[in-house]
């Protein structure tokens, strides 16, 4: 009965890679950042760190489906062709890497590519490691990124939550914990 | 740490330096309903400043006499503080909501469908007495022990009675009758109070049965602004969630106030509300100094308001080990937990069933 088009974008997609049943709840609204403070920390280090650079960058385009996708990029070189990402930690580096493939796939849709015709690259910055670490986009990482979308739009459809991870060892540590446990 | 902050004092409340501040007034606060020709702010605020830092409020809760103003209410809207009154006698009166936190439309149509269908709304409703039940009978467990003779005799019955009330819970075809079995159960509990509080506090303090609007005596005072506390601290749980605090199923939605927040309340009342009395009249905390009769009613003073919200707020910040998520969690916490129970609930009834909070110490 529901014919939901949802706009996806790049945490829904990490969210998805992370845990279904997060990407579920978090398309329905039941948002539960506003109260963690591993989130509110993730927020501050993206406010405070690089200040000097362009920080925030929107794009959309639409998945070869038919999808919405929005994107909002934490910090663009463009002079060099590079996304950043910022990170708090490595807890679910997976999960990032293909965040910020999704947004190096948004301007492969739109074509956009550097001045010398080379793709764009991305890099996951880790400001309290003093780390970073490189990401790049490959024709097996777009198919792959397609199916994500597809599947993200299926499960918004879903009437009822996919079930909770069976082993829970990020679970201790989401935002979510008590929604899913509690 | 955010927590409740609860101003007994009368002054006028303002936003300072992006801050709280409180300017007290030291003139006598006087009832709200005495005639009142002037419609001027309360006193000049002559008593002593205290500024407190916003980020660690939670909540307000007025006792006193209190003059706001719109920057003030923009302020707390932006910091998500609600605000609850309480009248002159005690009584809970209104609640300053700051806009919408979280919106979930899906969650809000789950949570009205739950309601319009009357299978739905019964397997809710009859999960909310049941868990009441299940608390009521673990705080008579917890005393029985004590009792010996006629007044053993007497849980021992109770008991039973309570295990038929149970059996008769799935047999409930609507909300009334559903009702009706609560209100039974509640009767039965009632009339072992006396036992529970002990021959001296049961004659300081008689108690023939639960009479509210207004209160008739000392037990029934205490009962309606501890439960006062309850809903209230519900509420601003149930505020922090996506959940529609006026749609409910035990009770009737807008019957009165937030009728969520009154179904839920009903699960938390024995563990929260009662033993909080019982603890303060049997440690002779609270006794018959604390109360005031007017007009046919009888409330609590501000002396003793001010040691049941303190012995209340201490009560919420216990914590107790839990059991899935394996970590210690507050009072307070649990009834979270109990809202995302229900939102679980509302979002797949049958995978993830609601099961009312079931007292397990």
């Amino acid at each position: 009965m529901t014919t939901l088009n949802p706009r996806i974008g790049g945490m829904l997609v990490g969210y998805y890679r992370l845990c279904p049943r997060k990407a579920w709840l978090s398309m329905r609204g039941l948002w539960m950042e506003q109260e963690s403070d591993a989130v509110a920390l993730g927020r501050l280090l993206d406010d405070h760190s690089y200040s000097r650079d362009e920080k925030h960058l929107s794009i959309d385009a639409e998945a070869p489906d038919g999808t919405e996708l929005v994107g909002k990029i934490d910090r663009t070189n463009l002079k060099n062709g590079v996304l950043h990402e910022t990170k708090k930690g490595r807890a679910c580096e997976d999960s990032h890497r293909w965040q910020l493939r999704f947004y190096l796939w948004l301007l492969y849709l739109n074509g956009v590519t550097r001045f010398n015709g080379q793709p764009f690259t991305g890099q996951i910055d880790y400001p309290l490691l003093r780390r970073t670490e490189p990401v790049t986009l490959d024709a097996e990482h777009i198919t792959e990124l397609a199916t994500t979308v597809s599947a993200i739009r299926s499960i918004a459809a879903q009437e009822t939550p996919p079930p909770r991870l069976t082993k829970r060892v990020f679970c201790t540590k989401c935002a979510f914990e008590e929604l899913c446990y509690g | 740490m955010k927590r409740p902050h609860y101003l007994f004092s009368s002054g006028r409340l303002r936003r300072q330096h992006n801050t709280l501040c409180l300017e007290r007034t030291t003139g006598e606060r006087l009832p709200d309903d005495a005639p009142d020709d002037e419609g001027l702010p309360s006193a000049e605020a002559d008593g002593a400043r205290s500024p407190f830092p916003v980020e660690a409020v939670d909540s307000l809760y007025l006792f006193g006499e209190i003059d706001i103003n719109s920057k003030l209410v923009t302020f707390l809207g932006q910091q998500g503080i609600p605000t609850f009154f309480y009248d002159y006698y005690g009584n809970y009166t209104a609640t300053l909501f700051p806009r919408e936190g979280q919106l979930s439309g899906r969650l809000r149509v789950d949570q009205a469908r739950h309601y319009l269908s009357a299978k739905r709304r019964l397997v809710l409703a009859r999960a909310f007495v049941e868990a009441a039940l299940f608390n009521i009978e673990r705080v008579i467990k917890y005393y029985q022990p004590r009792l010996a003779g006629e007044k053993q005799a007497a849980v021992q019955a109770t008991l039973l009675e309570l295990k038929k009330d149970r059996d008769a819970l799935p047999l409930t075809v609507d909300i009334p009758t559903l009702m009706a079995v609560e209100g039974r159960i509640r009767d039965r509990y009632y009339r072992l109070w006396p036992h529970f509080l002990g021959p001296e506090v049961a004659a300081r303090f008689p108690f023939n049965k639960r009479e509210r609007r207004p209160p008739s005596n000392e037990l029934n005072a205490l009962i309606s602004f501890g439960n006062s506390l309850c809903y209230s601290t519900v509420l601003r749980q149930i505020y922090r969630t996506a959940l529609d605090p006026t749609i409910a199923y035990l009770h009737e939605p807008g019957d009165r106030r937030f009728s969520l927040a009154l179904d839920l309340a009903e699960v938390f009342k024995p563990l929260l509300v009662d033993r909080m009395i019982f603890r303060l009249l049997k440690t002779g905390e609270l006794n018959p100094r604390h109360f005031e009769k007017y007009l046919g009613g009888c409330y609590l003073t501000e002396a003793g308001r001010k040691i049941v919200v303190s012995h209340w707020d201490e009560r919420l910040s216990q914590t107790v080990q839990h059991r899935t998520m394996n970590k210690k969690v507050s009072y307070e916490r649990l009834i979270r937990h109990e809202c995302y129970k229900l939102v679980r609930h509302l979002c797949d009834p049958v995978g993830d069933p609601y099961q009312g909070f079931h007292m397990w110490w």
